[in-house]
């Protein structure tokens, strides 16, 4: 059980600010997956967070001990890095045996640990080779290797599959859930892949520019995102945003939104909501719409749920046979993509109406914070 | 019809080049050529001017050897070269880590005067370096060119060095630093073996231009006993004053780029490129 927390933890280069404020606990046993555009200082925390790089003000603690003095070594801490730096001179048993050479342990206990990591990673045929000898995939399970060999408190991942292709991507991901499972420590693992970040970890922090914007279980930032940066990121393939107005406050905190196509949509809001920012929810204002993919229907026939429709001509089909991602040009200006059923066929430029439930709304407000939703608290 | 055209084009272009190449590569070898042929001549014959000798004979070889200078050149040469190369590998291969690695002020001032050190004239510093060696009373000692070679090799190799240390991809450096490597061990563990092509090749160099060096082992040594092969082949004399002997002179000549020849024979499998195939992607 480790935990690793940051307090208010800046990072600047010159004058450039790479991590602006970060306070975070990323708590023990878990894969926390820190994901984020390029350039949103992901990578620099994980740095950070290992001691190759000394925060400019802030504390970084580990298992509640205060770390910023001591030098990568001393945290216990294990990194698996995007090119895989294996050393090119050394043979895989070497690689491996490095680290516990230099902490000075016996050679029958090296010999040891590293067979028996080599076989967890099913790489014993390989420890005779050098790095170039191995295909990428090897490659990896022998960066990994290194890092489970001397048992850190916490292993550390940049963007471990962003080299390889797409098909062994998919098996490394299925070996390092299984890994997780059997290792049962501390995981951070940085990713600009949200597909990635859902499937592996237990929370995921989405960052930009240098802040926390969300921090949360991979659903609850699918379902509940905080903000329009957030819910555009988590999601593939995206959500979609429409433009609308507020119309209207009716009675019971009832919400007219007004879209463009000027129909309207009765939207419920909690009491406290809105707290602190009434006049970005007076009559006139604008708010974005969020809805995903999967949540507009084709059907118009469901009547009995509160929902909106938008009528638009089909522009583009992409079928994937399972699944269609249809994209739909609104009457009124504005895209939608949505998922039908990959057993229709739809032609382009056919007409389409699709049926968007109240439900399954997410409402933005002028500066992209989402507004709480009643039906939210039922959801996780 | 116009195909048939481009490929005469071609084909001239082609035998133009090779022709270019055999005359480059004549120019470079007939003075060697014509050494070996002047060392297995004696007499009157090696005024002549036949491309290949009418009679071989070893003489000239023999000759050299009769005397106890041309030897014990060889041997000052050897140990002089070889501590200078050892000495300056050592120093350099330090020196180029700390300045390809290590961030410290006046890193990229240092990095200046190594190159303009390298500018320098030896003449230039003849005398200073005269005085400086007399001081230290190492006047007709090896290790009055040992020292003076340091003034040319060390930042020579510093200089190549840095620049292959540099390289090194960095997530290297890091991954040494996680597992718990200090500076020494990052140096001698990982850089020094992803850059050993570079060692080998520039201590050859450097090895080379110790072997070759005249002007300080001229002036820096007084008696025979420390003379190195240059100033040894220099100094060599014929049965009169107005005698030079030629064929001598080819013959120690001949001798003394052997080493040199044997060396890179022996290194060229090391002189490879892409030894850090592996370390990282691709």
């Amino acid at each position: 059980m480790t935990t690793i927390t940051l307090k208010n933890v800046t990072k600047s280069v010159k004058d450039h600010i790479i991590i602006d404020g970060i306070g975070l606990v990323i708590t023990g046993n878990s894969c926390t997956a820190l994901v984020g555009p390029s350039g949103c200082g992901k990578s620099t925390l994980l740095r950070l967070i290992c001691g190759l790089e000394e925060p400019t003000t802030g504390e970084i603690y580990i298992d509640g001990q205060c770390v910023n003095m001591r030098p990568p070594v001393e945290r216990g801490i294990a990194m698996v890095f995007q090119s895989y730096a294996l050393y090119p001179h050394m043979t895989v048993f070497d690689n491996m045996a490095f680290a516990l050479k230099i902490a000075g342990c016996s050679k029958t206990d090296i010999a040891q640990r590293v067979q028996q990591t080599a076989k967890t990673l099913k790489v014993e045929h390989l420890l005779d080779r050098k790095p170039k000898q191995l295909s990428g995939g090897q490659r990896q399970r022998v960066a990994i290797g290194r890092a489970i060999v001397r048992h850190p408190k916490a292993f550390l991942f940049d963007e471990p599959l962003s080299n390889l292709d797409a098909a062994l991507r998919s098996e490394m991901r299925y070996e390092l859930a299984r890994l997780k499972a059997d290792l049962n420590t501390t995981m951070v693992y940085v990713t600009h892949d949200q597909e990635e970040a859902m499937t592996l970890a237990d929370t995921i922090v989405v960052m930009r520019d240098g802040r926390v914007e969300q921090q949360g279980t991979p659903l609850e930032l699918y379902h509940r995102p905080k903000n329009l940066f957030v819910a555009s990121f988590i999601g593939s393939p995206t959500m979609n945003f429409l433009q609308a107005t507020v119309d209207a406050w009716q009675e019971d905190h009832c919400l007219r939104i007004r879209f463009r196509s000027d129909e309207t949509l009765l939207v419920k809001v909690p009491f406290d909501a809105l707290e602190g920012k009434e006049e970005l929810f007076s009559e006139g204002s604008s708010l974005t719409i969020g809805v995903r993919p999967e949540s507009l229907e084709e059907d118009v026939s469901c009547t009995d749920q509160e929902g909106v429709r938008l009528n638009g001509t089909v522009s583009l089909v992409e079928n994937f046979g399972n699944e269609a991602y249809v994209y739909v040009t609104l009457q009124k200006g504005g895209h939608v993509k949505v998922r039908l059923a990959g057993n229709c066929t739809y032609e382009v430029g056919r007409r389409i109406s699709l049926f968007l439930p109240q439900s399954d709304c997410h409402i933005f407000d002028a500066n992209g914070e989402a507004v709480r939703r009643f039906k939210e608290e039922s959801l996780c | 019809m116009s195909h048939i055209v481009l490929k005469l084009q071609q084909r001239a272009r082609h035998l133009f080049f090779c022709l270019f190449c055999v005359l480059i590569a004549l120019l470079c070898l007939f003075p060697f050529y014509w050494a070996i042929v002047s060392s297995l001549k004696s007499g009157a014959d090696i005024f002549a001017t036949d491309l290949v000798p009418k009679c071989i004979t070893f003489q000239n070889y023999y000759t050299i050897f009769q005397d106890r200078t041309f030897s014990c050149a060889l041997l000052n040469s050897t140990i002089v070269s070889f501590v200078t190369v050892c000495i300056a590998l050592a120093l350099a291969a330090l020196a180029s880590f700390a300045l390809a690695r290590i961030s410290f002020r006046g890193r990229k001032r240092i990095l200046i005067a190594i190159l303009s050190v390298t500018m320098f004239p030896q003449v230039a510093v003849l005398s200073g370096m005269f005085e400086l060696i007399r001081t230290l009373g190492l006047y007709n000692q090896r290790s009055a060119l040992i020292l003076s070679y340091m003034t040319v090799t060390v930042p020579f190799t510093a200089w190549t060095l840095t620049s292959f240390m540099r390289e090194v991809p960095k997530e290297l450096e890091e991954a040494a630093i996680i597992d718990g490597a200090g500076h020494f061990t990052i140096l001698t563990k990982i850089f020094l073996p992803i850059v050993s092509p570079a060692l080998v090749t520039t201590g050859l160099l450097a090895f080379v231009a110790a072997w070759n060096e005249f002007l300080f082992a001229l002036t820096f040594t007084l008696t025979n006993e420390v003379r190195t092969v240059p100033v040894a082949i220099a100094m060599l004399s014929g049965a009169s004053q107005h005698e030079l002997p030629w064929g001598n002179i080819m013959a120690a000549s001949v001798l003394v780029t052997l080493p040199l020849v044997a060396l890179v024979l022996i290194f060229q499998r090391r002189i490879i490129s892409g030894l850090t195939a592996g370390a990282v992607k691709g």
